[in-house]
């Protein structure tokens, strides 16, 4: 057994003995005073914190400070509520701000794109054909406005009118529309 | 002269999955910024979906293409130049214009390379002698001439038996001409064929089903599991071998479009970071290099076991980038990637099957509606929506 621990200190003494473990022996007497100093400090630390607990006027003060101004915020068992709630659906709600951040961007970043939104428009106009619309209003338009007719529509130009296939097709709709209603009527 | 270039992060490649990765890098983490470099020395970038609808006249082709630079991510760096080989065990990138590019982290996504050469006689004489093919945006335009210029006769649309961009694109515009040719009044003298390398329609039952009806629906007829090898522009002729038998067979035609075989790039299958097929070696859920694990991988380079589309990178972009910035801070890879891709298969002028799918082909559809219907919704937003959504969405990292 004293063996055994003879070798032990002898083993623990052979390893204060090589260079780096001397190295480092050197290091901790030299900063000695500064350990010794943060030790200290530590310590007054510690009994400054156990002081204060001790004194509960102190204590009193303070909790008195904080209460009031939880007061004056008005703040109710339902606010504590909704912020528990809050924390809890935050992981959710983080996400779904990422998306309508996401979103935003990607609408920001189509309204600055020129050459999307030119895209867009003329996919629009291939939906709704607005320009063959336009077109036949605008020579309309134009045709009423450069001829300035300023007869008498006869009757004879009625008959005319009234052979022409747009207007004939109106007249059948009108035609079917009124069968309709005199069926449905009865 | 040599130089050298460092960088944090190295992406080979400007495509929809390169700038869509950059782009997620540097807004997911703002610390990446100037530290991530893409390397790719095209001058423009292409929205290659919409040429299915230029070749059938429904869309421009100056709406698919758009200057690199305009795309390029702020906060990211553009090495214009041609990777060229991969030395993984020194992290390093070297390019033809002989840059080293020294890196930390390696993201591949250089595409598809097209064999044009590999169809005897196809280079001579497409664009002309009614050979056509909307896989080139030098040619696309050649489609639509062809197809409305058709006067009746035999149509053929041809798919090899390699992996494809797309692989519902070469029966999407064969659907279009066959609607153009009734609207023209040439369809009742017209014989189409669809020619494919494939044992069938299309991979997934739920919308084989459908587009089965399709072709019975507009009288098309189909001849599985054969290749286009040859080309005659002269006499109109085209030789086809069989898969199973090796037999070849000639068709005379007026009109082919041909969908040509593809494959990986030639410095990719020689790299180390290649499987023996010469796709880049990625885990399919991870999307990591299986040897090199601070390599990734994503889009149609790598050997993904899913049809390669742009709907699938914009699946996988995201899973790289969060994979990628677990590993740069030490955490576990969580983000996983399902095999989803999908082809919305126009079946006609305003009418689309939206095909949307995973690894074990089962449907992953986004709307509550039957997709595997033909609809006009779908077609309108392919057509519109998508291009839009692809340039302000996609390449800016945010969908």
């Amino acid at each position: 057994m004293t063996l055994k621990k003879d070798s032990e200190i002898e083993a623990v003494l052979q390893e204060l003995e090589k260079p780096e473990q001397i190295e480092s022996m050197h290091y901790l007497v030299k900063k000695l005073p500064e350990l010794t100093a943060a030790i200290q400090s530590v310590e007054e630390k510690i009994e400054f914190i156990s002081y204060t607990l001790h004194d509960k006027k102190s204590l009193t003060n303070l909790v008195n400070q904080v209460e009031e101004k939880v007061e004056s915020l008005h703040l109710t068992k339902e606010h504590l509520e909704t912020i528990i709630t809050m924390m809890q659906m935050l992981p959710r709600l983080v996400q779904l701000l990422g998306k309508a951040e996401e979103l935003l961007l990607f609408v920001q970043n189509v309204i600055t794109d020129s050459q999307s939104v030119e895209y867009a428009l003329k996919c629009f106009k291939d939906i709704v054909p607005m320009e063959k619309g336009l077109h036949i209003i605008k020579e309309t338009n134009e045709r009423f406005k450069n001829e300035k007719d300023t007869s008498h529509v006869s009757l004879l130009r009625m008959y005319r009118l009234l052979k022409n296939p747009a207007v004939q097709n109106g007249f059948k709709y009108l035609e079917a529309l009124l069968e309709v209603i005199n069926k449905q009527s009865k | 002269m040599a130089t050298m270039f460092q960088t944090t992060v190295a992406v080979v490649g400007a495509g929809s999955a390169g700038i869509s990765i950059a782009a997620r890098l540097v807004r997911k983490a703002p610390s990446l910024k100037d530290k991530v470099v893409i390397i790719d020395p095209s001058d423009k970038h292409y929205y290659q979906p919409l040429w299915t609808l230029v070749g059938g006249g429904a869309a421009d082709v100056e709406d698919s293409v758009r200057d690199q630079e305009t795309l390029i991510p702020e906060g990211v760096k553009w090495l214009k130049e041609s990777a060229e080989k991969f030395l993984p065990e020194k992290n390093t990138v070297m390019t033809k214009e002989g840059t080293r590019v020294l890196y930390e982290y390696l993201v591949v996504a250089t595409g598809v390379e097209i064999y044009w050469d590999k169809i005897k006689g196809l280079k001579e004489t497409i664009g002309k002698n009614g050979v056509c093919s909307n896989y080139s945006y030098q040619y696309v335009q050649s489609t639509w001439e062809n197809i409305r210029n058709f006067n009746g006769g035999t149509a053929i649309f041809t798919q090899p038996s390699t992996q494809v961009k797309c692989g519902g694109a070469p029966q999407k515009i064969m659907y279009l001409a066959d609607d153009y040719f009734r609207q023209s009044g040439v369809r009742d003298n017209t014989k189409i064929i669809f020619a494919s390398g494939l044992p069938n329609i299309f991979a997934v039952k739920r919308y084989a089903d459908t587009l089965e009806k399709v072709i019975e629906r507009k009288g098309i007829e189909t001849k599985y599991r054969v290749d286009l090898v040859e080309i005659d522009g002269n006499r109109k002729k085209a030789a086809f071998q069989h898969l199973d038998t090796n037999e070849t067979f000639t068709l005379n035609y007026d009109m082919i479009h041909v969908t040509p075989p593809m494959g990986p790039h030639e410095f990719i299958a020689k790299s180390p970071i290649a499987d023996q097929d010469g796709w880049v070696d990625v885990d399919q859920y991870t999307l990591r290099h299986k040897k090199y694990k601070n390599i990734f991988g994503a889009g149609d380079c790598t050997n993904l076991p899913t049809s390669k589309t742009g709907a699938a990178i914009r699946k996988q972009a995201p899973v790289v980038v969060e994979n990628l910035l677990a590993l740069m801070n030490g955490k576990e890879m969580r983000a996983k990637y399902d095999g989803y891709t999908s082809c919305p298969l126009v079946t006609g002028y305003n009418k689309l099957v939206l095909a949307e799918f995973d690894y074990n082909k089962n449907p992953q559809e986004s709307f509550p509606i039957d997709q595997s219907k033909e609809r006009m919704s779908m077609y309108l937003m392919k057509k519109n929506l998508l291009p839009i959504m692809y340039w302000n969405g996609m390449l800016k990292g945010l969908m």
